[in-house]
């Protein structure tokens, strides 16, 4: 079995129950409550493989909670077909769970007042591992995840990223074949996130986990997926790899010059000023209008450079492109 | 999942969660005497009541000691045993029930055994106290009053569970639950021979309070076949009811369509 | 005037709020009206022995409800402060131009109102019917009744007291009900102090308990001007001395905020 995941056609709708405000609006609620039907998700279709790094991003509202939790058998679709290592994930739940791994950011499945370590024994039998398996396992992935000199100090006084790596391990005991992160580096600082960045590639070089994971943060999406899928309004507006997203979809890149001038005057059509002042040309060069070289020499004619950067746009500006593409 | 199975997971589950209870020594000693204390003063009330009157329709204050006793064990059994039953309304609707439901154990215990209150001891040592200082300790009272707790605990944790699965239906219940839990308990303390026939209704079905201290005590003051029944049967019908509930109450939650869920 | 509108503006918040939680009034209702039938029965039942004490059974109903109607009104506010002061939300509070006491001073006073008018409602009704008559003429009943809201502001003070404590002890709840049960027995909650042991009696003297419950509402029994300005000044002194407390604890807290960071 290759496939990991497969959606076809999957769709979900609610009731939702509308609130007022104010006396009056309280007191109609009571008596007449206004249930509208929602459609969070609208006939998603997609494969997942075995091994790969997906990102699930959209914005808020998009439906991501939503699919991710009938993925994990939490809720059942209302129309569609569903597919999860093989199993349908809303009536085969529990024995699904011994192939799936949860990291929900916002919410801890480690013991607040005891050290890691009996969270880990605890976890180790609602997963039934034999207890040979669970030392080397845990041995392993203690050495993989740094945790050493954290395993014996109560939860509640490690920091936030050292808590993370722990919650990662939680989840990770049984070598789940598929692990769902639902926003990891949230609240993280900038090393903190770049430490479980680097762990999450090393799990899934060295173990071939799947990664299926949402996050607000584009970081983690170009760092840890090879691919993405961009959700909005229950429907996928976007299916590709990383690679492909940024070559089909920019045809633009940022130039930085330093010139001899203080200010440099450009004014090209398809050349976009950013900034120009202090000896610093910032623009954003549209590829389908003009050539970089052309730019670069029209730089040429105004000014000596000293300094040239091209850069792609970022991975933000990239979905927000996209978001706005499917609006 | 097999039963032998779930029941090794619970115990593994408690070993935890009293161990955590635990881990803030000094605030286990403090919570679990303050508890004690606090029954004490309650009790007084009714040392006073008795000073008073010497015995309501029949039960005297040895059956007013044994009744306390019975409720303070069993529900102190429950805090011990089934005290993250207070947190499931919580996390119905706050979607905390997800963690629980993506991991390959019964749910319901998962929840209600994840967590174990300190002040639980307290009442289980109020329950040995009464026993001891008001010369309970006979062979038959002592087995009976074992028995009326440890089914009154069933009575006490299958009606939490009930009052807090509402959440699947009525969205925040938490404090109603509460309310409801704290009035159980209340009454369960309560002489409950005296009632009349709406009250001794009620007392059997929607607040079973009747089960924890009027079958129980009655069985201390006299044995009974039927009365032995009814306790066992009582607590064994009612702790199926609370599973049946719950997981119907999980039927709508899997649809989505609760109060306050957002997509 | 601008002061005065912002805890105005909690007070009508605090009304709609606990409005909109109208499951939790239904609730408290049917608590009230459970605890009322089963102590309506235990006097029904002692009142075979009512010889040795000079109480009519009905007027001890009247007693009661009118404990209980207090004692289950007042929100629990204790648990939102503890809330509030454990998760530093508090923080929120501090910088803006309004009193945190006092917003939740006046947050408590539109539950307590609230409560009392639909409780006091309901217990009126049952209590009325179940014994057929006023306990007092109609004019005392009125400012028996009267009382009883203020004693109701004075047991939210004190339940805000134990709020406050949050600042000092680590969990809140075990002092809530230290106090409960020291109302209960001390405040003559089920019997009136009157018939407790003396030196029971002086204990309670010197403690804010029967001002809340057993000593204002005994005042059925035996409603004498003298009796209820005795009543009126207790609540008022311990109410002050509630408030200066409340007031203490509280800037001892916060400092320890400050320095400590908590």
């Amino acid at each position: 079995m290759t496939c990991a995941i497969r959606v076809e056609e999957l769709s979900k709708r609610f009731d939702v129950r509308e609130l007022s405000s104010g006396l009056v609006g309280t007191l109609k609620n009571l008596f007449w409550p206004n249930i509208q039907k929602v459609s969070a998700i609208n006939n998603l279709s997609f494969e997942i493989k075995l091994g790969e790094r997906i990102a699930f991003i959209g914005p808020n509202g998009a439906g991501k909670s939503t699919t991710i939790k009938m993925l994990t058998g939490i809720l059942h679709p209302t129309s569609g077909g569903i597919e999860v290592l093989g199993f349908l994930p809303w009536k085969d739940r529990y024995k699904l769970g011994f192939s799936i791994g949860t990291v929900f950011g916002q919410r801890s499945q480690l013991w607040y007042h005891l050290p890691a370590l009996d969270t880990f024994s605890l976890l180790a039998k609602i997963y039934e591992l034999d207890s040979s398996y669970y030392q080397r396992r845990l041995n392993e992935l203690i050495q993989l995840f740094e945790l050493g000199p954290y395993l014996e100090k109560p939860v509640r006084q490690l920091s936030l990223g050292e808590r993370m790596r722990c919650e990662i391990v939680a989840s990770l005991l049984h070598k789940p074949k598929i692990l769902f992160l639902d926003e990891p580096t949230i609240g993280l600082d900038v090393n903190a996130k770049l430490v479980i960045r680097n762990l999450l590639n090393k799990l899934s070089e060295e173990e071939g986990t799947t990664l299926f994971l949402t996050s607000h943060d584009m970081a983690d999406v170009e760092q840890v997926a090879d691919r993405v899928l961009i959700l909005d309004k229950g429907s996928i507006v976007m299916d590709n790899s990383i690679r492909e997203l940024k070559r089909k979809y920019i045809r633009r890149k940022i130039v930085t010059l330093v010139t001899d001038k203080e200010v440099l005057r450009l004014n090209i059509p398809g050349v976009n000023i950013l900034e120009s002042e202090n000896y610093h040309f910032v623009c954003e060069i549209d590829l389908n209008i003009i050539p970089i070289e052309k730019v670069i020499q029209e730089a040429l004619k105004e000014a000596n450079l000293k300094d040239v950067t091209i850069e792609d746009p970022s991975m933000e500006e990239i979905i927000r492109e996209i978001y706005g593409l499917s609006r | 999942m097999g039963v032998y199975k779930s029941l090794q997971f619970y115990l593994a589950l408690l070993k935890t969660s009293i161990k955590a209870s635990v881990s803030l020594r000094w605030n286990f000693i403090f919570e679990m005497f303050l508890m004690l204390f606090n029954n004490l003063i309650f009790f007084s009330m009714w040392w006073i009541f008795f000073l008073q009157f010497n015995d309501i329709a029949g039960w005297t204050f040895r059956d007013m000691a044994a009744l306390m006793s019975i409720g303070t064990g069993a529900y102190g059994l429950r805090q011990i045993c089934f005290g993250g039953v207070k947190s499931l309304a919580r996390y119905i609707v706050s979607g905390g029930l997800d963690s629980f439901m993506t991991q390959p154990k019964n749910i319901l215990i998962h929840i209600i055994g994840s967590k174990s209150l300190p002040n639980g001891w307290g009442q289980l040592l109020t329950s040995l106290l009464i026993v001891v200082l008001t010369g309970l300790t006979d062979l038959y009272t002592t087995s009976m009053i074992i028995l009326g707790v440890i089914c009154g605990c069933v009575v006490f944790a299958s009606m939490a569970i009930i009052s807090h699965s509402m959440a699947f239906w009525l969205g925040p219940v938490e404090t109603l639950a509460q309310k409801y839990c704290d009035s159980l308990f209340l009454f369960a303390l309560y002489p409950s021979n005296i009632y009349s026939d709406i009250l001794r209704f009620m007392m059997f079905t929607v607040l079973p309070a009747g089960l924890i201290s009027y079958l129980p005590v009655e069985l201390v003051r006299k044995f009974s076949w039927l009365y032995l029944f009814g306790i066992v049967s009582g607590a064994l019908f009612l702790g199926t009811i609370s599973f049946a509930i719950f997981y119907l109450g999980l039927k709508r939650y899997e649809s989505g369509n609760q109060v306050g869920i957002r997509a | 005037m601008g002061f005065l509108a912002k805890y105005l503006a909690f007070f009508k918040m605090s009304i709609l709020h606990h409005l909109r939680n109208y499951k939790l009034l239904i609730g408290l209702c049917i608590f009230q009206l459970t605890c009322l039938l089963i102590f309506a029965h235990i006097w029904k039942v002692a009142a075979a022995r009512m010889g040795t004490i000079d109480l009519d059974p009905k007027l001890l109903l009247w007693y009661i409800a009118l404990n209980e109607w207090i004692l289950i009104a007042v929100p629990d506010i204790e648990i939102d402060m503890e809330y509030e002061l454990k998760t530093g939300q508090l923080a929120y509070f501090l910088p803006r131009p309004i009193s945190y006491l006092g917003s939740k001073l006046v947050e408590g006073v539109g539950a307590l109102l609230l409560n009392m008018l639909v409780l006091g409602a309901t217990a009126f009704l049952f209590v009325y019917f179940w014994t057929g008559a006023l306990p007092l003429p109609p004019t005392s009943f009125i400012i028996t009744v009267l009382m009883g809201i203020l004693a109701g502001f004075l047991s939210l003070v004190f339940t805000m007291v134990v709020g406050i404590s949050a600042f000092f002890v680590h969990e809140v709840e075990p002092w809530r009900w230290v106090w409960e049960k020291f109302l209960f027995v001390f405040g003559g909650l089920m019997l009136p102090l009157t018939i407790y042991p003396q030196w029971m009696q002086t204990i309670a003297h010197w403690t804010p308990f029967p001002a809340i419950l057993g000593g204002r509402s005994g005042l059925i029994f035996n409603f004498e001007l003298e009796a209820m300005l005795w009543i009126l000044f207790s609540i008022m002194v311990w109410t002050s001395i509630g408030l200066i407390f409340l007031y203490t604890l509280y800037k001892r807290g916060l400092k320890m905020l400050n320095v400590e960071g908590g």
